[in-house]
């Protein structure tokens, strides 16, 4: 939300709804991974790591080597051409 | 046969016997709380030297006798003496310094503190704390102006670019750039500063007179998803008239005209490279690769990669220490 007033500086709703959902927004994740949410379900885009029970990182996912047209954190979960899920309907 | 045996001992003589001439790459080891020294000639590692936790930025006093070190899990900046390699003393950082810069002056060095939303004004020949200024989150690029009348924070949570007035020491204005800011240069006549975005994956260039953005600069690589293009470092060549910008994940370089903000060509390196040191005759650069820890070696003239050599484990900062 605070990244989105400060780019478009206003508190319009709607305009700060659509850039949140859109393809511009950039957020700071893990390790300077860049961040948005998927258009079709809203879900976070977002790393996954496997933990050790000790809580160790075994793995950050997206695993390298699985690649993707848009971008690699869509590897994780399903992808829009099969998820059922619509946000807007 | 023998002829040429005694050639061959003869070529080995004469090019022992030369003057060794050569400027050294001391390049900080991230994980392996190291820094390698490479020969910029032979370009071999000549030596690996034990220094404090997490070392990161690096840098030389204006007189070239002493490397300034972020021992960034140490929480302190350590000077080495460049004629012996041995550390002499640690200077008062405040915690996790990560990057730094040196005021023309030599004495004051200023430390963005990651943790702490504060830059650490050290003044390094007395080893004092001078002062604290509070800036936005997750300080990181430090730059001083070549008038030395200015001092840049970039933050990397609050993506703002802060200028801090030297001679009042407070902050005096800052600029709003793309996400996570990591990186800010000066050109060398200080009329410019560049800043890069590693989130928003741009290079925001600005006029220092009046403090106004006049150029975003973005990069594509092709076959590259657009948030693996991450630029960090940031250098520029000897003549000014390029910027090289290290592009983090998407393990390339790329070549800027420094005057139409125009990329020109982006060079494959080692994979995710962080910053870059340039050799004093220009001719080449030195780029620090992260994650395949070594350092890939590019010759300035032709703008094409010639080596990469292995370094220590999450090579980050580079510093050329001229012979």
């Amino acid at each position: 939300m605070a990244e989105a007033v400060t780019r478009k500086q206003t508190v319009d709703v709607p305009t700060l709804k659509a850039y949140i959902l859109g393809p511009d927004i950039r957020l700071a994740m893990f390790k300077g991974r860049s961040m948005n949410y998927r258009p079709w379900s809203g879900q976070m885009r977002q790393t996954v790591p496997l933990i050790h029970e000790g809580g160790a990182v075994i793995r950050l996912t997206p695993v390298e080597g699985f690649l993707h047209p848009k971008t690699e954190l869509d590897t994780i979960g399903i992808d829009e051409s099969v998820a059922k899920c619509r946000v807007d309907g | 046969m023998r002829l040429l045996k005694a050639m061959a001992v003869l070529a080995a003589w004469s090019i022992a016997s030369v003057p060794a001439y050569a400027d050294k790459v001391y390049v900080t080891n991230e994980k392996d709380d190291t820094v390698t020294v490479i020969d910029t000639k032979s370009l071999e590692v000549v030596k690996t030297i034990k220094v404090g936790e997490r070392p990161r930025g690096i840098l030389l006093s204006k007189d070239g006798k002493h490397l300034f070190i972020c021992a960034s899990d140490s929480d302190t900046v350590q000077v080495m003496d460049v004629a012996t390699d041995k550390i002499l003393h640690e200077l008062p950082s405040g915690l996790d310094p990560e990057q730094f810069a040196l005021h023309p002056n030599n004495k004051l060095l200023f430390i963005a503190n990651e943790d702490d939303a504060i830059t650490t004004v050290v003044d390094a020949e007395t080893r004092t704390v001078v002062a604290q200024i509070n800036v936005g989150i997750e300080p990181e690029g430090m730059a001083v102006s070549p008038d030395g009348k200015f001092a840049i924070t970039t933050s990397e949570t609050t993506n703002f670019v802060h200028w801090i007035n030297v001679d009042k020491m407070v902050l005096e204005h800052n600029s709003l750039v793309d996400q996570r800011p990591r990186h800010a240069e000066f050109t060398e006549d200080g009329k410019r500063l560049w800043v890069s975005a590693e989130i928003g994956g741009t290079v925001t260039v600005f006029n220092v007179a009046d403090k106004t953005e006049i150029a975003k600069i973005n990069f594509e690589v092709s076959g590259m998803s657009k948030d693996r293009v991450q630029p960090v470092g940031i250098r520029f060549s000897k003549d000014g008239k390029l910027a090289f910008v290290a592009l983090g994940p998407s393990n390339r370089v790329a070549v800027v005209n420094a005057e139409t903000f125009k990329v020109e060509k982006y060079l494959l390196v080692g994979r995710r490279v962080w910053h870059m040191a340039i050799t004093p005759d220009g001719s080449k650069m030195f780029t620090t690769n992260g994650v395949s820890s070594d350092v890939s070696v590019v010759d300035l003239k032709t703008l094409k990669v010639i080596k990469s050599i292995p370094v220590g484990r999450y090579p980050w900062g580079a510093v050329v220490v001229p012979d």
